[in-house]
C-alpha cells in the first residue's frame, strides 16, 4: 500500500469547512461525521485545500515549525489517515 | 395552499429521497420535474406538503385530517425548513427574554427544552419561542426572532409548572403535546433580539449537580449545525452556508453545557444558574 505522503490527496467534494479562530471544523455531508481541525490541522487542511502534496506540506510544515521532518511526517502520516477513514480526503 | 384527498403515499415518480428523519415517520424528497427545486414532506400516510421553488406551499392530506394536527405539522416541520431553504438560519432552540437580550436553549427532544423555557417564562422571562428561532449574524452581536410564537409541553410539565388551569389543546393527533394558551401579549409582537448567551442541555445524568460548562468555539459550531434546520441535508451549497453561521454565532456568543437533575423542584435553582451566568458574561 503506497504510504499517504506519497500520494496526492485533496479534500472531499462532500466535505464543507468553517474557521472557528485558529481552528476548523469540517463536516462531511454524506456521513455527517464533523472533524474538529487544531491550528497545526487547520494549516494542513488549508495547504490541501491549495493543491499541495502531502509530501510538500509536510516539508514546508517542517520550515514553518522548525520541527524534525521525521516528526512531522509521522504526525501528519496519522492526521491524513484519520482523515481518509473518514473520508474527508480523497485521490486527486 | 390547498388541501384535497390523499390517495397514495407512496414515492412517486421523479421523487429521490433526500431526508428520513431517524426518530418519526417524516422523509423528504426531491422532485424532478417540470418544476425546479420541488422539495416534498411526507408525514406517513397523512399529509404531503410540497415546497416549490417560488416559495409556494402546497398541501395534500389524508380526509378526516384535523386542522389542528395540519397546521402543527406546517409549523414545527414545514416553515422552519422552508425558511432554512430560503437563506436563514434557523435552529431547533427556544428562547426568552432577559432586559433587551435572548437566552436561547437548545437540546435534543425530550431533554426538557420546553419545559426550561417555559420555567423561565413563569419567573417573567417573557417567551419569545419554544421551537425554531431565526438567527442572523450581521454583525458583532447575533441577534434571533422566532420562525412562529408558541408553547407547547407535555402533559406532566403542564401540571407542574401551571398552577392555574389555562386552556390547552392537543397540538396534533401524533404528539402527546399540548399548545398552552396563556395570554402573552409580546410573543411574536417584537423584532429581533441580541442573543446574550445559549445553553445546550445536557443528557440527564441521575443525582448530577446543576452544572455549567463553557463550549469551545469548535464544540458549539458542532452543537447549532447539529440542531439547525434544512430542507435537504445533503446539499452542499447550503451546508456550507450553515456551517459558517454556525461558526460566526460559536465566535461571539458565549455558550455553555447546562447539567441538572430533571426534578420540577430544582427548576428555580437552575434559573438562578442561567440567570447568574449571563450577568456575568454581560454584567451591567
Amino acid at each position: 500500500m503506497t504510504d499517504i505522503l506519497q500520494r496526492q490527496l485533496s479534500p472531499s467534494s462532500d466535505a464543507v469547512d468553517s474557521e472557528v479562530g485558529d481552528e476548523t471544523v469540517i463536516l462531511h455531508l454524506k456521513s455527517g461525521t464533523y472533524f474538529g481541525l487544531d491550528p497545526v490541522g487547520t494549516r494542513i487542511w488549508g495547504l490541501l485545500k491549495q493543491a499541495l502534496s502531502p509530501g510538500d506540506i509536510c516539508a514546508r510544515l517542517a520550515t514553518e515549525y522548525d520541527i524534525d521532518r521525521d516528526v512531522i511526517d509521522a504526525d501528519a502520516r496519522r492526521f491524513l489517515d484519520q482523515l481518509e477513514a473518514h473520508h474527508m480526503v480523497v485521490d486527486a | 395552499m390547498s388541501g384535497e384527498l390523499l390517495a397514495n403515499a407512496k414515492l412517486g415518480a421523479g421523487e429521490t429521497v433526500r431526508w428520513m428523519d431517524p426518530a418519526g415517520p417524516l422523509v423528504i424528497s426531491f422532485v424532478a420535474g417540470a418544476r425546479p427545486g420541488h422539495y416534498r414532506l411526507r408525514h406517513a400516510d397523512e399529509i404531503i406538503v410540497d415546497i416549490l421553488h417560488d416559495r409556494q406551499i402546497v398541501t395534500q392530506v389524508r380526509a378526516g385530517l384535523s386542522q389542528t394536527t395540519l397546521d402543527h405539522f406546517l409549523a414545527d416541520q414545514v416553515l422552519p425548513r422552508a425558511k432554512a431553504h430560503s437563506g436563514d438560519f434557523v435552529l431547533h432552540a427556544g428562547a426568552v427574554r432577559v432586559d433587551d437580550e435572548a437566552i436561547l436553549l437548545m437540546g435534543a427532544s425530550g431533554r426538557g427544552k420546553s419545559t426550561l423555557v417555559t420555567s423561565l417564562d413563569s419567573a417573567g422571562l417573557a417567551l419569545l419561542g419554544d421551537d425554531a428561532m431565526v438567527i442572523s449574524c450581521l454583525d458583532d452581536r447575533p441577534r434571533t426572532k422566532a420562525v412562529y410564537p408558541s408553547l407547547r409541553l407535555l402533559p406532566d410539565s403542564i401540571a407542574a409548572l401551571f398552577s392555574e388551569s389555562w386552556t390547552t389543546t392537543k397540538v396534533a393527533h401524533y404528539s402527546s403535546k399540548r399548545r398552552i394558551d396563556v395570554p402573552r401579549p409580546n410573543v411574536g409582537s417584537i423584532d429581533s433580539v441580541a442573543i446574550a448567551a445559549i445553553f445546550i442541555i445536557a443528557e440527564p445524568v441521575a443525582d448530577a449537580p446543576i452544572n455549567l460548562r463553557r463550549m469551545t468555539v469548535p464544540q458549539a459550531c458542532i452543537t447549532f449545525v447539529e440542531n439547525s434546520f434544512a430542507l435537504d441535508p445533503s446539499d452542499t451549497s447550503r451546508a456550507a452556508d450553515r456551517l459558517a453561521a454556525a461558526s460566526a454565532l460559536a465566535r461571539r456568543v458565549p455558550t455553555f453545557e447546562l447539567s441538572y437533575p430533571r426534578d420540577y423542584g430544582q427548576l428555580a435553582k437552575v434559573r438562578e444558574h442561567i440567570l447568574d451566568r449571563v450577568k456575568t458574561e454581560w454584567p451591567a
